[in-house]
């Protein structure tokens, strides 16, 4: 066969499949949907540094943003109990969030959640001295029994979430702080404004607390 | 979180912290979702650079504000000098304008009869200056347009139009001879 003979059979034929390879996914697919999914799909597999190095894209900032809003607003929820309040720390949280990132020292993967966290610990925190100052105050400790997480081992975590929620301002925040965020007693103390010692009562009440309303749930 | 309670005696509170962080990958059920909150946080977040906006504008308006005021006051303290000088120098200009411009046709008319001297190169040379002359005298016109009258430019523009005056004085002379 010449060349001549195999371009004619070739070339039409390489054009055909050079016009079905560019034109048909458009014609099928809306051109927006198809790159806007393998965007999205892109987007999901972005690591936490490149997350903190595009922070300032409006695009990178929602991303963030979804991709931590579950863990954030749960532990808003925890610290603060009402839903408003959580809102508006959440609110002022991811604003500080976004504005602090640049200056944000990346030091391992967990290292942005952790930090956000913290962010969102403080505006809760803050929230919560401002509304409810005197709840901090000294249980007195003959009141209160000591008990061991031990005690909510066998129980489901949906419950043991909403019984911390139950408890009262002073008693969850120091619960949170210190058996969910591992802060000792003296930097809670420093943190909300009070002793050591009311700190201290403020968990074992806690725990109290949270044995009596998780009481009915524990042989189940 | 300077001192972490890492000792064995804590195990029990390590499982209860993982416990409850097992349930950070889904949201709880609130009164308002996710979209709401990212609706507040983009409203504060173009509201806070509105602020800012606003403030850098006010900010140059009271600059831009300051630096007129402060180029206005040599200027008005020059102000009944240069009206003066100019309200004379416009009449004057009026009158020399009228006279320039029959000079000017006096030569037009006269070279267009195809008189010698007008095509002698010193008298080529004359009327190439006084077109120089004439496209200095638009140039500065523009400047005053431009920045106002300035006294160091309308001296110029006087001195450039009285050379302009001696050229077209010795043309007619020449075109008289």
């Amino acid at each position: 066969m010449s060349w001549i003979s195999i371009n004619r059979l070739v070339i039409p034929y390489a054009g055909l499949n050079f016009f079905n390879f560019f034109s048909h996914p458009f014609k099928r697919l809306p051109r927006f949907e198809h790159f806007k999914s393998r965007r999205s799909l892109f987007d999901t597999l972005l690591t936490e540094k490149e997350l903190i190095a595009g922070h300032r894209k409006p695009r990178i900032q929602r991303l963030i943003y979804e991709r931590y809003f579950a863990a954030m607003s749960r532990l808003c929820l925890r610290y603060l109990q009402n839903e408003t309040d959580t809102f508006e720390a959440m609110t002022a949280g991811f604003l500080l969030v976004f504005k602090k990132l640049s200056g944000f020292e990346y030091r391992g993967t967990g290292s942005l959640e952790a930090w956000m966290r913290q962010i969102m610990i403080n505006e809760c925190l803050a929230r919560l001295r401002k509304k409810r100052a005197s709840s901090f105050a000294l249980v007195p400790l003959e009141q209160v029994t000591e008990v061991s997480e031990e005690a909510f081992n066998e129980i489901d975590a949906g419950y043991l979430y909403e019984a911390i929620r139950m408890l009262p301002d002073g008693a969850r925040a120091v619960f949170n702080m210190n058996v969910m965020e591992g802060y000792a007693h003296k930097e809670i103390g420093q943190k909300l404004g009070i002793t050591e010692s009311a700190s201290r009562s403020q968990l074992t009440y806690a725990k109290k607390k949270l044995k009596e309303y998780l009481e009915p749930y524990m042989d189940e | 979180m300077s001192e972490q309670i890492n000792n064995p005696e804590d195990q029990p509170a390590d499982r209860l912290r993982q416990k409850i962080r097992s349930l950070d990958h889904e949201a709880p059920q609130m009164s308002w979702d996710q979209e709401a909150l990212w609706e507040e946080i983009q409203k504060q977040q173009t509201g806070k650079s509105r602020i800012w906006i606003r403030v850098a504008a006010s900010v140059s308006i009271l600059i831009a504000a300051a630096l007129l005021f402060y180029t206005q006051i040599p200027k008005t303290a020059d102000l009944s000098y240069s009206v003066e000088s100019t309200m004379v120098v416009s009449q004057a200009e009026q009158d020399l304008s009228w006279m320039e411009a029959d000079a000017l046709e006096f030569i037009e008319h006269n070279c267009l009869e195809a008189l010698i001297v007008c095509n002698k190169p010193e008298f080529k040379a004359l009327r190439a200056d006084l077109e120089s002359l004439q496209s200095d005298i638009d140039q500065i016109n523009e400047m005053i347009e431009k920045y106002g009258e300035d006294p160091v430019i309308i001296k110029s523009r006087t001195q450039i139009e009285d050379l302009k005056n001696e050229i077209t004085n010795k043309l007619v002379q020449m075109v008289l001879s």
